[in-house]
């Protein structure tokens, strides 16, 4: 069987969760939230805030995983390994992918690292 | 074949979190809401203040489109609707335009409060937070941090005497820029209430039955 669903779904899911940990780590200080959310969807956006770390810490997590998924040296169903070609295209797609989550969870820390400042 | 199931999940998570303020409308409160206009001094809300000697205040001052004030307030309108219309509390709410807040915006922050007898203030100057960043000795060790996203308590005697308000009994706060120390705690409502409750108990043993 092919690991490149399980690399992409996995992938996918650490780049959503970081889209979330943005929202979160902006959510506090963010003038959109009531525009886009109303007033009851920010407060409950900021009721979340507290899980910021952990949903970091779990984009992270799935970037391993993917990353394990993608170079483990797992023979197909056949008994033969995944075709080269295959292989490089969806690691480079999954070194993209863990660039922009990596900049992205970092981003959502900024807000609150600046208001120190 | 088995697909891994983290994106629909999360893409349903996204999906469904903007979709929780839709069609939240506070129309009905918004028309019955009322504040008053800080300018150049606060003349208005120490009259306010000084006027309800007997009752603990609560003072916030919060920015009308801030999450975390949203939630704030959401919470102490919890703490009010616990203590019920006839305790001896008195609240009074400052609004400031910190991150874009505008005076249109106040009506659904304050109906948050489920009050109808909280006293709601804007202060367009911002002048009100930069006052009370000093009164409350919001140093951060490098800065002078705005006072906003705060939760302020006074005792049932405290007097606006001075040009300044006076300092609070206890004060709680949710900003980035200030340490979360034992002098400048993060807002706990729990916290929070548990002091409300004892300056309520202590006015009511004090103004009970001789």
């Amino acid at each position: 069987m092919s690991d490149r669903p399980k690399v992409l779904g996995v992938t996918g899911g650490a780049v959503a969760l970081s889209g979330l940990a943005l929202a979160l780590g902006a959510c506090c200080v963010a003038p959109w939230a009531v525009g886009l959310l109303g007033v009851s969807g920010a407060v409950m956006l900021a009721r979340l805030a507290g899980l910021h770390s952990p949903i970091v810490a779990l984009t992270v997590l799935l970037i391993g995983v993917a990353f394990w998924y993608a170079y483990r040296m797992g023979p197909t169903a056949t008994g033969e390994a995944c075709p080269a070609e295959d292989r490089k295209r969806l690691r480079i797609t999954l070194w993209i992918a863990a660039f922009f989550v990596i900049c992205i969870d970092i981003a959502s820390y900024l807000p609150s690292l600046a208001s120190f400042w | 074949m088995q697909r891994p199931r983290f994106l629909p999940t999360m893409v349903a998570i996204m999906t469904a979190l903007p979709l929780t303020g839709c069609g939240q409308s506070q129309g009905a409160t918004i028309a019955d809401v009322r504040y008053t206009v800080l300018n150049t001094d606060e003349q208005p809300l120490r009259e306010d203040f000084n006027r309800n000697r007997g009752a603990v205040k609560l003072v916030f001052l919060v920015d009308p489109i801030c999450p975390g004030c949203l939630r704030g307030l959401a919470d102490m309108g919890d703490l009010l609707s616990k203590l019920g219309a006839g305790a001896p509390v008195k609240v009074y709410v400052v609004f400031e335009p910190v991150i874009g807040g505008r005076a249109k915006d106040i009506p659904a922050a304050a109906a948050l409060l489920r009050s109808s007898t909280s006293r709601l203030y804007w202060n367009p100057t911002g002048d009100f937070g930069r006052e009370m960043s000093h009164v409350l000795h919001y140093w951060n060790g490098h800065r002078w941090v705005y006072a906003w996203d705060t939760w302020l308590i006074y005792r049932p005697d405290a007097t606006w005497s001075d040009a300044t308000p006076p300092e609070p009994a206890f004060l709680m706060h949710q900003l980035g820029g200030l340490p979360h120390t034992k002098q400048f705690p993060h807002l706990d409502v729990d916290v929070f209430a548990a002091k409300v409750n004892a300056m309520v108990e202590a006015v009511g043993r004090r103004d009970g039955p001789q």
